[in-house]
């Protein structure tokens, strides 16, 4: 086999890889997207259907207006959200579906790692890491922010 | 009561819907349209406002994503590499977004959709940029790479420079990103585009792979803070997300020029109005 031959084998094989690391990472994307939103459209309906958040009922105006760390309107931490939802509350399930969505692309990342491993890409093993462990910081350092 | 909850849930899910799709064509979360949207017509507080594009911008990310990286026209090494930068620009954001004032933010708000617009226009005609040299350090990443032009019906070439540039410029995207409340895409193209010398499409397909990242990073600060509101942001995701899919399949078709020239327009009106809010004149 000549050194061009060789070297057109090895490109080929790359591509392939990029292949497969492409439609892997692809499915990820739709798939945790797809079942966060499916359980916040779950929750909207079970609000809309049923009239309850779960919590303190208020006039539209009101619930349009009201933000910030009013936990009797709405579940922001994971304990309430977790309890909330486990008790259907439409508002809990909506906050979760929220809570997936923010924890996806650091499972995005993390699925990133596993490739890089597989694909023995040394630097982006390191990159992708150091990516994940910012991404997990910022969840840390979130409960210190007022 | 139900009846006006329904009408406003429909209201919210129709215009994101519309976000969704003009984002993810132009790189963008989408969250630039959304948050004057939401604070202007709906009288939503702006903080409110940006606790649900924040999130959208998360679902407009993994749902355009997901057609580019599957088509290959995202560049995943590139996205990679620069959300170390993002990333960590969008913690710093998110710590300074309480003591930033609501005028300053419609400000920046305007000024930040006003310097998009120049991008948009001086890329008129251009496909793949001529006579880019790969950095050394695009060499040693392998971050060169070809992509499938619909256009002209071929794989074409292209190299990457201006890292160092580039990468400072993802740092301020970052930043941005956590104290507006956006995916800051506009930015991140800007930074492939002009400092990096990307393709277009390239360079608006690996935004979008990027800003989901950078979001997460400052979502959580949100999250917590009790700023995104359930009644609000539910419907915000759920357009956006399905405005995502519809806006990636379009861009596979459409000629770039078409897209900028409106975009420009939108761009420019929104601006103004966000403008006029930051000096206190209320549209």
């Amino acid at each position: 086999m000549s050194e061009a031959e060789k070297k057109a084998e090895i490109e080929a094989e790359k591509e392939e890889e990029l292949d497969i690391s492409s439609k892997l990472l692809s499915y990820y994307l739709i798939w945790s997207v797809m079942i966060s939103l499916g359980v916040i459209l779950f929750g909207t309906i079970e609000f809309l259907v049923t009239g309850s958040s779960g919590y303190v009922n208020l006039p539209i105006t009101v619930l349009i207006k009201t933000g910030g760390p009013a936990t009797t309107i709405f579940p922001h931490y994971v304990g309430p959200i977790v309890i909330g939802t486990l008790k259907l509350r439409s508002f809990a399930i909506i906050e979760l579906g929220i809570l997936l969505l923010i924890l996806s692309p650091i499972g995005r990342i993390f699925l990133q790692i596993l490739i890089y491993v597989k694909e023995r890409d040394i630097s982006y093993v390191a990159i992708a890491t150091v990516v994940f462990l910012i991404l997990i910081a910022s969840l840390y350092l979130a409960k210190f922010v007022q | 009561m139900l009846e006006s909850a329904l009408l406003y849930v429909l209201l919210i899910i129709l215009a994101s819907f519309f976000a969704g799709i003009i984002g993810s064509i132009a790189g963008l979360g989408g969250g630039v349209l959304i948050v004057p949207f939401l604070s202007l017509y709906f009288k939503v507080p702006i903080s409110l406002a940006i606790g649900a594009s924040i999130i959208s911008v998360i679902a407009t990310s993994s749902g355009a994503a997901s057609a580019y990286v599957r088509d290959k026209i995202s560049n995943i090494r590139v996205g990679t590499f620069l959300v170390l930068f993002t990333t960590s620009g969008a913690i710093a954001g998110a710590f300074l977004e309480p003591v930033a004032p609501a005028r300053i933010i419609y400000l920046t708000f305007g000024t930040v959709l006003l310097i998009s617009i120049i991008p948009l226009i001086m890329k008129l005609g251009e496909k793949v940029p001529k006579n880019v040299k790969n950095a050394p350090l695009a060499e040693k990443l392998s971050l060169n790479s070809h992509f499938y032009d619909s256009e002209s019906g071929k794989e074409l070439d292209y190299n990457v420079t201006g890292i160092k540039s580039g990468s400072a410029m993802m740092l301020v995207a970052g930043i941005l990103s956590g104290l507006l409340g956006i995916g800051s895409g506009v930015f991140k193209v800007i930074a492939m585009d002009t400092f990096m010398r990307l393709p277009i499409k390239v360079s608006t397909t690996t935004s979008n792979f990027m800003i989901g990242m950078t979001a997460a990073a400052s979502a959580g600060i949100y999250l917590f803070r009790g700023e995104v509101n359930p009644f609000i942001a539910a419907p915000v995701a759920i357009g956006v997300l399905v405005g995502a899919m519809v806006g990636s399949r379009i861009l596979m078709k459409i000629r770039g020029n078409t897209v900028r020239i409106i975009f420009a327009i939108i761009i420019v009106a929104v601006a103004v109005e966000m403008l006029l809010n930051g000096v206190g004149i209320r549209v």
